[in-house]
């Protein structure tokens, strides 16, 4: 079974915005909307689409800018994608809600389904609503060209500036062979009745199970535009037998002296089925920050959508707390909170600590269970995550320090790697550092010479790779021989930081020596006020004791 | 397709001594089966949103058939989604957070009792500086909670006589010019008030560190569920101590962590909370009380047909 849904709302859109079009676009690498003139309808057309959010049912629609001449359809199309490919489903649901602004001059609403079956061919479930001639019809092939044949459920055109449904439900046999089932517009089921014919066409298209949704509108032969809106579109295939949902059945059908039929006991036991699933809880896990929960798939197979699932969730600890540069765990709680996103189930963690003598600072600690419930058919709407706001300028909270050791070092060092400056924390970064002999040279003519010390940054106020002056060195051979230095430099943000250091010995065993460089951000003093109490930015937390 | 139902169902307790072979399949027995599975299908539904302190939690109505639930068929389990002030996105005491204490006020079944408040948000977090020589806290109705509320249709006043069992797929039993048996109408309605009772969600009360949650016991049909068939839900009544809410002692200092689980085999509560002191002292305490909800589901291993 496959279930694809908000086909509409899939962001890539690759037609080309001319009139006249230059033709078919060759089929794109993803998934994304295309549009070109159809060549089999009089006349000419163009076209053009984007994600709206307005007008729209489920948050964001898919505008179709059309406009014609002469009969001419213009036809929008996405390529379902490799992700999607189905060459096994026999049965199929076209879903989508549509808007029109204004239909005066639409003719024909075109809503089709192609299928690469496994002999290669393509299947077209072709339907579409004649108000030219007041017509539901459907496609066959007939000498290897699609026909339009007249069903017997009839159409009015659609409302202006109103949102309608459409269901289309038809299904296939090995060789291509479609029935057309139903039609669902705005609430109300027609069962087509004859409207089967051979729809099996040799278009070359691979990979066999490419599935690839159409959306058409033509024009009643004079010159104008319109404007078209699809939202909620979706897509479901499955084999005979294996689709699972919940039918209402209308019981007013049953009375005394007539007949049971076996159709209504067979929907009243899937149905049972049904609502025996409904609700499925699914086990709890745990998730940390960046984690997401997974989409379940029910025990009988069912492929839920995010759209069926809630999300309960507890928090399991705020803690484990994270470390900070110097390896002592973050404290206390000022804050907490945790999300779980409804559309894609990332779970999001914010834990602020609170560090002694310092101002509050962001961590991703903590872990949440989240019991995943599904719920068949149902469309859940979203919870907006609740983010918190932070004093701005707080963004200094979290200051950047760090230190490097480097021990049993018997030659110099270059381009040595010490840390990146932050998006938006350029300026005065502290560097020292400290070497010492641990080994003396000796053997031969021993000699040796430690440092110096050169930094590499990028400079914050000309933007230029830029180089401290090296260090004086030392030329002692003795485990009391060190050098050591520290350096202000104003560091552009987002660049990476790096030492050189230098080296010399000679001997029949070389002098090895360690060195340590620590980093800090040196940060400007005056901080906020909060909750009545002033922070500043050396961290003291001045009224805290 | 998203479920739309024309037709509010009710629930019937249809006795299978009267589907007995001979007599005639009357249409409202049929009838009845159908609606029961209808009734099945949207018996249990979940409704999330946020809400703080003061807020009510709203009386939802059903997205599949317009059903509109009333109060006492309602039980609400909660998460702590932020503890930040809806209105500023920031704390509003001083430096950290000292203890907290969160509720949606539940229905009580109890005869004559006042529900009033049922549906309530409470949330009230209290603050306070480091130090042993800052004690004094500060309240706020700080948090922002997550509640989910279970509607369970005729919660309080649905009765099955005989507790029924899953009776699998029937459709082998389904005859195109035969569709009705004694065993094959039998085994449906079974199967259909199956679908009722498969999940419940069932109230369990309050616990701290240290307790067991019992085994729920279904109040329909006094079906006694196993731990297996349990996914506990908790949520944080307060972080202070267990059995008595109040604050935590002045040397404890500020909120540093806190922890909770219920055993899923066995029930047992475990919570922890922790407080940062003064200087380097850290206090690791089982403080806390928490609300647990059970929600069950019944084994669909087929099983008689009963009575």
């Amino acid at each position: 079974m496959i279930k694809i849904i908000d086909i509409d709302d899939v962001a890539i859109d690759q037609g080309v915005i001319s009139c006249l079009e230059p033709g078919t676009l060759p089929r794109p690498a993803g998934y994304a909307w295309q549009w070109e003139h159809d060549a089999g309808t009089p006349g000419t057309s163009c076209g053009n689409s984007s994600l709206v959010t307005s007008p729209t049912v489920l948050g964001t629609s898919r505008r179709f800018d059309f406009s014609s001449n002469g009969y001419g359809g213009e036809r929008f199309h996405i390529y379902l994608g490799l992700s999607n490919l189905d060459s096994t489903s026999v049965n199929f649901r076209y879903e989508t809600m549509v808007y029109i602004e204004d239909p005066t001059h639409i003719s024909i609403l075109e809503f089709d389904l192609n299928q690469v079956i496994p002999n290669g061919k393509t299947v077209i479930y072709g339907m579409q609503l004649n108000f030219g001639i007041g017509k539901v019809q459907y496609t066959t092939n007939v000498a290897g060209s699609a026909h339009w044949n007249d069903s017997n459920v009839s159409c009015t055109p659609l409302s202006a500036h109103a949102w309608h449904s459409l269901v289309f439900q038809y299904h296939r046999d090995a060789a291509g062979i479609v029935t057309y089932d139903s039609i669902v517009i705005d609430g109300v089921l027609s069962s087509f009745v004859g409207c089967s014919g051979d729809s099996a066409f040799s278009l070359g298209w691979t990979p066999v199970g490419t599935l690839l949704v159409n959306f058409q509108m033509d024009g009643d032969g004079s010159l104008f535009s319109a404007v078209a809106y699809l939202d909620g579109l979706e897509i479901t295939g499955w084999l005979t037998g294996e689709l699972q949902e919940f039918q209402e059945i209308d019981v007013s059908q049953l009375f005394p002296g007539r007949e049971l039929r076996a159709s209504i006991v067979q929907r009243a036991n899937d149905n049972i089925l049904e609502a025996t699933n409904t609700p499925e809880v699914f086990p709890a896990v745990t998730k940390t920050n960046g984690q997401t929960v997974a989409l379940p798939v029910g025990a009988d197979g069912y492929p839920y959508v995010r759209e069926e699932i809630h999300y309960v969730w507890w928090w399991k600890s705020t803690g484990p707390e994270s470390n900070d540069a110097f390896g002592r765990p973050k404290i206390r709680l000022p804050l907490f909170r945790a999300n779980v996103d409804q559309a894609t189930g990332l779970v999001t963690i914010v834990v602020w600590r609170l560090r002694a003598n310092a101002i509050p600072e962001l961590t991703n600690d903590g872990s949440i269970v989240v019991v995943p419930i599904g719920m068949r058919q149902r469309q859940i709407p979203e919870i907006s995550a609740t983010e918190e706001n932070p004093p701005t300028d707080l963004r200094h909270a979290d200051e950047v320090r760090g230190s490097i050791v480097i021990t049993t070092n018997t030659g110099a060092l270059s381009g040595q790697a010490l840390f990146t400056v932050p998006l938006g924390r350029g300026g005065l970064y502290r560097v020292t550092f400290t070497a010492k002999i641990t080994r003396v040279a000796s053997g031969g003519s021993p000699s040796s010479t430690l440092g110096g010390f050169t930094l590499h940054y990028t400079d914050n106020s000309d933007n230029q790779a830029s180089v401290t002056p090296t260090s004086s060195s030392s030329s002692g051979n003795s485990l009391s021989t060190q050098i050591n230095g520290s350096m202000i430099v104003n560091m552009k943000e987002n660049t990476d930081v790096t030492f050189d250091f230098d080296y010399a010995s000679a001997g029949t065993i070389l002098m090895m020596y360690t060195v340590v460089v620590a980093w800090d951000e040196v940060v400007p003093t005056g901080g906020p006020l909060i909750g009545g109490v002033r922070y500043n930015w050396l961290g003291n937390y001045t009224t805290n004791f | 397709m998203t479920l739309r139902l024309n037709t509010i169902a009710g629930f019937s307790d249809l006795q299978n001594s009267t589907l007995t072979a001979g007599k005639r399949a009357r249409a409202m027995h049929v009838a009845m089966i159908i609606n029961n599975a209808q009734f099945g299908m949207v018996r249990l539904e979940f409704f999330q949103d946020k809400y703080i302190d003061g807020n009510t939690v709203i009386l939802p109505v059903s997205a599949v058939d317009k059903y509109n639930y009333s109060r006492d068929e309602l039980t609400y389990f909660w998460a702590i989604k932020s503890t930040q002030n809806a209105s500023t996105g920031w704390l509003t005491g001083p430096d950290c957070l000292w203890y907290l204490s969160h509720r949606v006020q539940q229905w009580d079944p109890t005869p004559g009792a006042d529900n009033t408040d049922a549906g309530k948000v409470f949330s009230e977090e209290w603050y306070r500086k480091s130090s042993v020589h800052n004690p004094d806290g500060a309240k706020s109705s700080d948090g922002v909670l997550l509640v989910t509320t279970c509607a369970q249709r005729a919660m309080s006043n649905l009765v099955v006589q005989y507790t029924p069992h899953f009776q699998g797929d029937l459709t082998s039993l389904i005859n195109i010019d035969d569709p009705w048996s004694e065993d094959l109408a039998r085994r449906l309605n079974v199967a259909a008030k199956f679908s009722v009772l498969k999940n419940e969600v069932i109230y369990m009360g309050e616990f701290k560190h240290g307790d067991t949650v019992p085994t729920p016991i279904s109040p329909a049909d006094g079906y006694p569920y196993t731990y297996a068939e349990t996914q506990f839900i908790p949520s944080w009544r307060w972080s202070t101590q267990g059995n008595l809410y109040r604050e935590p002692d002045n040397y404890l200092g500020q909120l540093q962590r806190m922890e909770m689980a219920v055993a899923p085999t066995t029930g047992v509560v475990t919570l922890r909370v922790d407080y940062k002191g003064d200087e380097n002292s850290q206090y690791t305490t089982t403080h806390g009380r928490i609300a647990v909800h059970a929600l069950t589901t019944r084994s669909v291993a087929i099983g008689p047909v009963g009575p």
